[in-house]
């Protein structure tokens, strides 16, 4: 039977699910209903006890290669996390001198599409969901499914230094423009970037998780829209309850760099439990730490690169 | 032996009961979202394979009563995405709307795909608004060129033009079942063994060219209690001059009562006397039509009912509902009650 953290909506709007494993929330079950909201109280007591130690980096190779990405699917385009040479593939690509229906802002609009759908293919091979959009955000608009801009033209966006992202138009969040930002609710996963802005069109690029990859062993690239370079997010799954987790995290980066850990509870994304950063050199390297806690349950792993890199994770090992 | 039945338990919410997994690996090793249908915990084997080959020689003796006029537009809900466009439930009743917000201006809004595009976007956005209110669904329109029309599982192949659309007289859209061509001028609902999508296109010819997806994730569970409208897609002479897309509201008719004999009733509007594909569809296999119908719904709202009787009870089955002429407007209601 599968078993998962939360609903699968709320109000209207899917959630991002997580998988847990068989033994999470058995004791809950065995006992009366009554007494859920105990082991609630001390499930999250035990998340705030938990400690991060031993954080520690070696390098596996100083050179950086893009080897295991994949391509959008949808286009002929390079496999790289390099934006100039995605947009130079796009200008060549994009037929905007001789084709009277071809204008200039669907040459990053093609360019940011093929990133966004080469990087939900990565995280679809590891095991998990991402849905993403990019392309005109005024006309025709864009929509990821769990996401949405709302339609305005560049000026007006341009005025108000920001623009408005939307889930099912109840909800409505504000995303300086142009600009990138992480957007996290208590079921939610999201990455959004705004750009290009000219007289009326402008590009948007959208990013949700729709079910978490858990403990990801195939390598998946961090999006990376222009100048901005956003999270990934992936399940830390025990495979059984322990007080002590060692955990591998090996990665690839273009540059030394460092990187943003946060672990957010299973149940509410927005509940940070710990967090804490660690350079990470050029090249291949792998990052070690160890989680202590009275017991540890499933949580949601947030890595964020610094911006103008380009990351990708190769795997993300939990022990037990 | 095919498993019919699947067990999902969520933390703080408990078991629950699917006809198909929450994903499942492709051929090619790409994992996907079958389109689900969540079932009545009194379900077992007999119910989903002897039930749903019983109610194939079923005949239906539907009465259908107009009670009212039809009622207005304004009961839709917004666009999220555009809010300000007024709601409707045919791009042909907002396109001159979009186009003035917009003119073609030769430098950034270039053709009347980018209209046509943004019609479609708000009717299905605020189709997915209503459907998921008992559900899971997610649509995406535009340029299905150069900035691509994808949903999860669902995408448009961006190798093909807008002139290449026009000469092959239809465009390539994969799925989680392999590809599948839609129509130009028009569209098409792929009902594969557990997957449901649904894709409209139209091209001019040149490079771009318009198209549309859905993929329904999760079918809307009865009863129905707020309507749900029937988005129809290039059904005017602005356009290629194909038969148009309508697209179908598909639901999840699960009865809430074991019994051998149900009534079915629902409430429709409709614009225009208009006839109406009404399908159940075999909740292990989709490509499957069990029965179907079409009736006949006059001008105004009307109430519809009939019964159905399955041995050894009647089964949960996915019913298609598709408007054959681009008049009715929304489903407002669906329930089903045990006799």
């Amino acid at each position: 039977m599968m078993r998962l953290n939360i609903d699968q909506k709320t109000a209207s709007v899917e959630t991002a699910r997580m998988r847990v494993p068989e033994w999470h929330g058995k004791a809950a079950e065995m006992l009366p209903a009554s007494a859920g909201t105990l082991l609630d109280g001390a499930s999250k007591l035990s998340e705030d006890k938990l400690r991060v130690r031993g954080v520690s980096t070696s390098q596996d190779s100083s050179t950086y290669s893009h080897s295991g990405l994949m391509a959008s699917g949808v286009h002929d385009d390079p496999i790289t996390l390099d934006p100039q040479e995605l947009n130079d593939w796009a200008r060549r690509d994009v037929p905007v001198e001789e084709e009277p229906d071809c204008a200039d802002w669907m040459v990053p609009a093609y360019e940011q599409f093929a990133h966004a759908e080469a990087r939900a293919n990565e995280y679809s091979r590891a095991g998990g969901s991402l849905l993403t959009s990019g392309g005109g955000a005024y006309m025709p608009s864009i929509n990821n499914g769990k996401l949405a801009f709302k339609s305005e033209d560049a000026d007006t966006v341009s005025d108000d230094g920001a623009t408005i992202v939307t889930t099912d138009g109840s909800k409505t969040m504000s995303l300086d423009a142009p600009g990138a930002s992480t957007f996290v609710t208590s079921e939610g996963l999201h990455w959004a970037v705004a750009n290009n802005l000219q007289d009326q069109q402008w590009v948007g690029t959208l990013f949700s998780v729709q079910e978490l990859v858990n403990n990801p062993s195939d390598p998946i690239g961090f999006p990376r829209v222009d100048g901005h370079s956003g999270p990934l997010f992936v399940g830390h799954e025990p495979s059984r309850p322990s007080i002590l987790n060692r955990v591998s995290v090996t990665s690839r980066s273009d540059t030394a760099q460092t990187l943003q850990f946060k672990l957010r509870s299973s149940l509410d994304y927005n509940r940070v439990i710990r967090s804490f950063s660690q350079d990470i050199p050029k090249g291949k390297s792998t990052t070690d730490f160890r989680l202590l806690s009275i017991g540890i349950s499933p949580m949601v792993m947030e890595i964020q690169p610094e911006d103008g890199t380009s990351v990708i994770l190769d795997d993300y090992s939990v022990f037990p | 032996m095919p498993e019919f039945i699947f067990k999902e338990r969520v933390s703080g919410v408990g078991e629950r009961l699917y006809n198909n997994p929450l994903t499942r690996q492709a051929p090619d090793g790409r994992t996907y979202r079958p389109t689900r249908m969540r079932l009545p915990n009194w379900v077992d084997r007999d119910i989903m394979t002897e039930g749903v080959d019983d109610l194939a020689s079923a005949s239906f003796d539907v009465s259908i009563e107009r009670i009212s006029e039809a009622r207005p537009l304004d009961i839709l809900l917004d666009s999220p995405i555009f809010p300000d466009v007024s709601k409707a439930f045919s791009t042909e009743q907002i396109i001159e709307e979009v186009t003035e917000e917009a003119p073609i201006d030769d430098t950034e809004i270039i053709d009347e795909w980018v209209h046509n595009s943004a019609a479609n976007s708000a009717i299905l956005s605020g189709w997915t608004r209503e459907y998921n209110r008992n559900s899971l669904a997610s649509t995406d329109s535009g340029d299905a060129q150069t900035s691509g029309v994808a949903v999860r599982d669902f995408s448009f192949d961006g190798s093909e033009t807008g002139s290449q659309v026009v000469s092959n007289g239809n465009a390539s859209v994969d799925g989680p079942a392999g590809e599948f061509d839609v129509p130009n001028g028009g569209g098409k609902v792929k009902f594969a063994e557990d997957s449901i999508g649904a894709s409209a296109v139209n091209s001019t010819g040149g490079y771009q060219f318009d198209g549309s997806v859905a993929q329904y994730g999760d079918l809307a569970e009865i009863p129905i209690e707020e309507p749900i409208r029937f988005p129809s897609l290039y059904s005017g002479d602005r356009y290629t001059g194909g038969v148009g897309f309508e697209m179908p509201n598909v639901l999840n008719q699960a009865p809430p009562e074991e019994s051998e004999n149900q009534t079915v009733s629902f409430n429709m509007s409709s614009n225009a006397e208009q006839d109406v594909r009404f399908a159940f569809r075999n909740p292990n296999d989709y490509s499957e039509t069990v029965t179907e119908n079409t009736i006949t719904v006059p001008e105004g709202t009307s109430e519809v009912e009939f019964q159905v009787s399955a041995q050894p009870a009647v089964p949960p089955v996915a019913v298609e509902m598709q408007d054959q002429g681009g008049s009715v407007q929304s489903v407002e209601s669906y329930s089903m009650e045990a006799q």
